[in-house]
């Protein structure tokens, strides 16, 4: 049991350490910032999750290109998207 | 440290070597999860856009639902992803009492946190805010409090389907390893079951602030 679960363990507690820092976080009163705080911290979270639980660190380059493209995908749809939305109302991007 | 032996195995006749497979089926679960990425892309969208247009009601909806549910169902998620990765370094170990374990547990936290969901879901429909329920506070704020819930049921909707057919997956495949006369795991299996539980669990990593943290320090 040990043996098996001893190389996540320093990942886990990583997420850990970062989902408490953004459950706190959410309540600063930084207006806009909060969204950009969590989404920078579930970003962190992610690249632990990817890098060491979905073992991306042991893979060729083949395969963290294909992990990469989904991400690239997704931020194309919303950037062009949200250009057109965030341009047309500015300010009220984040209350 | 310790690098875990790996079971050496006959590839399936069509590859050249168990190396060759094993690189073939990672890069079509890779690509599989990317589409799954743009499956729920479509979802953020709209919700990104809709949350430009009523930034007020979305953090009037947000503020409804239970921080600390969301909060301990996250820690849930992703103490099972620790056990996930867990079982499938003891399949490659070929320590089939942990691996059963770890899977085992890490089914029932993804049982644990449906649960939770369920009684999420179960506070906001009594509250009346399940789309096209008769709501006596529509009048005060018209539309965009229903998209948010809508939004907030069809995420947490489709990300519960996903989860339930991970649960599903891993208590099946724990059952399979229990029973089996002669423990000897598929390692491309196991990982791909690892990968698909993990994507899973990226998906809450950014449904959590998305759908609770709105408005929460004003």
């Amino acid at each position: 049991m040990i043996r098996a679960l001893r190389p996540h363990v320093g990942p886990f507690l990583g997420l850990m350490v970062l989902l408490s820092l953004t459950a706190i976080c959410s309540s600063l009163p930084i207006g806009e910032w909060n969204l950009i705080v969590a989404l920078t911290f579930a970003g962190m979270k992610t690249g632990l999750v990817v890098y060491f639980f979905m073992e991306l660190r042991r893979e060729g380059a083949l395969i963290r290109i294909a992990a990469c493209v989904g991400l690239v995908w997704l931020m194309i749809m919303l950037i062009l998207a949200l250009a057109d939305f965030v341009s047309r109302f500015p300010g009220t991007l984040m209350e | 440290m310790p690098e875990e032996p790996v079971v050496i195995e006959a590839p399936d006749e069509q590859y050249a070597a168990a190396e060759q497979q094993k690189e073939a089926v990672t890069l079509g679960m890779w690509i599989f999860l990317a589409t799954e990425v743009l499956f729920f892309g479509g979802l953020l969208l709209s919700y990104s856009a809709y949350r430009i247009w009523y930034p007020h009601d979305f953090a009037f909806g947000s503020r409804h639902l239970d921080f600390t549910l969301g909060t301990t169902n996250t820690a849930i998620l992703l103490t099972s992803s620790l056990l996930m990765a867990g079982a499938v370094s003891a399949g490659r170990l070929l320590n089939r009492r942990v691996t059963v374990v770890l899977l085992t547990v890490t089914a029932l936290l993804g049982i644990a946190f449906l649960c939770i969901k369920g009684y999420e879901w179960h506070t906001a429909i009594e509250d009346n805010f399940w789309p096209g329920t008769v709501w006596p506070a529509a009048e005060a704020r018209p539309g965009g409090v229903r998209l948010f819930y809508t939004l907030y049921f069809a995420l947490t909707g489709l990300h519960g389907i996903h989860l339930f057919i991970g649960c599903t997956l891993v208590f099946g495949t724990a059952f399979r390893y229990a029973r089996a006369r002669i423990f000897e795991p598929n390692p491309n299996y196991l990982k791909l079951l690892g990968l698909y539980w993990h994507f899973v669990d990226i998906v809450w990593i950014f449904l959590y602030p998305l759908l609770y943290f709105i408005g929460r320090s004003s």
